[in-house]
């Protein structure tokens, strides 16, 4: 637990030094994922064909990339901003799942077609469709509550 | 949303002359974090309740008054 009494700009500093040497990686991985050209060794045929080296170490250093980013910018936030997230996160995130499950459920009961006329009508399709309305109204739930929170204490 | 105790850091910050941004700085948090605190809305850790207390060199309590 630091109670050290630090400055923003020293912390910013650090946190700055540690994303711009993110970026570096990143752009170094970059040009590996479009110099390196070979198919995937040890690929399972039943996934389809095989990727280029260059695509899957890029895609692997894309995710770290983001998890490490994520890590730093969640560090560099104060304390109340971490709890405006975590409150948003709960409140917004779940009371958005909640409405955005019911009103996807309703609609559908109520026979309203959801997909887009050009997209096919398959299974797979009105999954897709569930998930990202759902994960799309936990978003705007977030996003609500996060304001919420900063409103009610300015 | 409004704390259960009152605190003086704006009479504090105000003898220092200092503006939200200046003690946000010297605390490391943002100045909307300074502005919750200010108007009661938000209840520091004990952590940042430490730190403001040895950035004005007072005792908590005489800072945050029950």
């Amino acid at each position: 637990m630091n109670t050290q009494i630090t400055t923003a700009g020293e912390a910013a500093a650090r946190n700055k030094k540690k994303m711009d040497d993110l970026t570096v990686v990143l752009c170094a991985l970059t040009v590996v994922g479009v110099s390196a050209t070979a198919a995937t060794p040890f690929w399972p045929d039943a996934w389809g064909r095989a990727p280029s080296i260059g695509v899957v170490v890029l895609a692997a250093g894309l995710a770290v990339f983001t998890a490490l980013h994520t890590l730093y910018w969640w560090r560099a936030l104060d304390e109340a901003a971490k709890e405006a997230h975590k409150w948003a996160w709960w409140w917004g995130g779940n009371l958005g799942l909640v409405a955005g499950g019911a009103a996807v459920v309703i609609a559908a009961l109520a026979g309203v077609n959801l997909l887009p006329a050009a997209v096919p009508h398959t299974d797979a399709a009105l999954i897709a469709l569930g998930v990202f309305a759902v994960f799309a109204a936990q978003a705007v739930g977030y996003g609500l509550a996060w304001c919420g929170w900063w409103i009610a204490r300015r | 949303m409004t704390s259960a105790f009152v605190n003086r850091l704006k009479v504090f910050r105000a003898e220092r002359d200092w503006t939200q941004a200046d003690l946000a700085e010297r605390l490391g948090v943002s100045r909307q974090t300074i502005q919750a605190l200010e108007k009661g809305r938000y209840d520091p850790s004990l952590p940042l309740a430490f730190r403001i207390s040895r950035l004005f060199g007072q005792p908590i309590e005489a800072i945050f008054i029950a």
